[in-house]
């Protein structure tokens, strides 16, 4: 990488020599300013001439432009490379050929690889990093185009069978892609598990009636839960709630256990009644099982 | 083919003179070991053998024609 250091009598000149000795603009340099100039008194005691670094940005592009040509060559893939500056910091660099699908790969792997690939190397050395994108014959676009038409045919059909369908892994790109086309839609919401490089979207039913589909249904259990345990509190269920707030999140399972305490004698007396209510039936039903055989002849 | 692995090693190594690759040919496989200077390891494994991974999708899909199976291996 090209640097190059200057003085000068303001910041501006110095910058400007430094460009005409790189022979670039202004927007293909990254500037740093060492020293600001400083006019003494008079302009002449204590002034101090300004220092800035000028650091070429556009060799980063370059090579890796240069390294995608060499390594397609080498792979006895003929075709052209063309190098975009989309921003600051962005290199897009576009493959053009008869043989693109293989560069391309299985769903874009071979073209994932080597992009990350040249990240690493165009970014081995040097303080600025730059991200650098490849395409190969519109493929990205291609894909975006066909995950958007997928994420809506599937949300179409879990709002249908109400099941959250799962998709095959993906890159972070290729998910976003879904997260947003999904992001407004009124009946299902989306989510990724699993890590990174198996990480997959999940699209799940927004069910505003009940509990709904993954992650709610479980808040539901709990709620459902928490609720049974109050009714059976019986005449306690108005203490519970504050005892409750007294503690903290976590001494919730302290709390818990005290109020297991505190129940115990109720309980006990309902496992009483729920024994004695039992053998009243078996005894009801015993006495229904003799009675029902007898009832037929009867008839 | 040697000359795609030594282009991409070199580009990811800082000591480019340390590096050495061994090609072994068999009838249905092509192996490749590769050695670098210990410090550059690390660089061709990646985080999680990331890179190295990127470096086999390339080499098998630049052996796509032949059909044979390509397989890297890094020595230390």
């Amino acid at each position: 990488m090209q640097i190059v250091e200057k003085t000068g009598r303001n910041k501006d000149m110095a910058i400007e020599e430094a460009l005409r000795e790189l022979n670039a603009s202004r927007d293909m340099v990254v500037i740093e300013i060492l020293e600001d100039e400083k006019e003494g008194i008079l302009g002449i005691f204590g002034a101090r001439p300004a220092k800035v670094r000028v650091t070429l940005k556009d060799d980063k592009r370059k090579l890796a432009g240069e390294l995608l040509e060499n390594i397609l060559k080498y792979m006895n893939i003929p075709c052209n490379v063309k190098l975009e500056t989309p921003g600051e910091n962005q290199a897009t660099l576009s493959i053009d050929g008869e043989n693109v699908g293989n560069v391309i790969g299985k769903r874009g792997s071979t073209l994932n690889a080597l992009e990350y690939l040249l990240n690493v190397m165009v970014n081995k050395e040097g303080s600025d990093k730059i991200a650098v994108s490849i395409d190969a014959s519109g493929y990205r676009e291609s894909r975006v185009k066909s995950l958007e038409e997928l994420s809506l045919k599937l949300a179409a059909k879990v709002k249908d069978t109400n099941k959250s369908v799962e998709l095959e892994p993906m890159t972070s790109q290729e998910r976003k892609v879904i997260h947003t086309t999904l992001k407004n839609n009124t009946d299902v919401y989306t989510y990724s598990k699993g890590e990174e490089p198996y990480r997959k979207v999940v699209i799940s039913a927004k069910n505003k009636s009940r509990g709904g589909q993954g992650k709610p249904s479980e808040d539901g259990a709990r709620s459902e839960k928490s609720g049974h345990s109050n009714n059976s509190g019986g005449g306690n269920r108005k203490r519970r709630p504050s005892h409750h707030d007294g503690h903290g999140k976590d001494n919730n399972a302290g709390g818990a256990n005290g109020g297991r305490k505190q129940y115990a004698p109720p309980t006990r007396t309902a496992i009483n009644t729920a024994v004695e209510n039992l053998m009243k039936a078996t005894e009801n039903s015993a006495s229904a099982q003799l009675k029902t055989p007898s009832a037929p002849t009867e008839n | 083919m040697k000359e795609l692995i030594s282009l991409i090693i070199k580009s990811l190594v800082d000591k480019t003179d340390q590096i050495e690759i061994k090609e072994i040919s068999g009838e249905k496989t092509l192996m490749y070991e590769v050695k670098v200077a210990t410090e550059d390891v690390g660089k061709i494994i990646g985080k999680h053998g990331r890179t190295i991974n990127a470096i086999r999708t390339l080499l098998r899909s630049a052996m796509n024609k032949d059909n044979k199976k390509v397989i890297l291996e890094v020595l230390q």
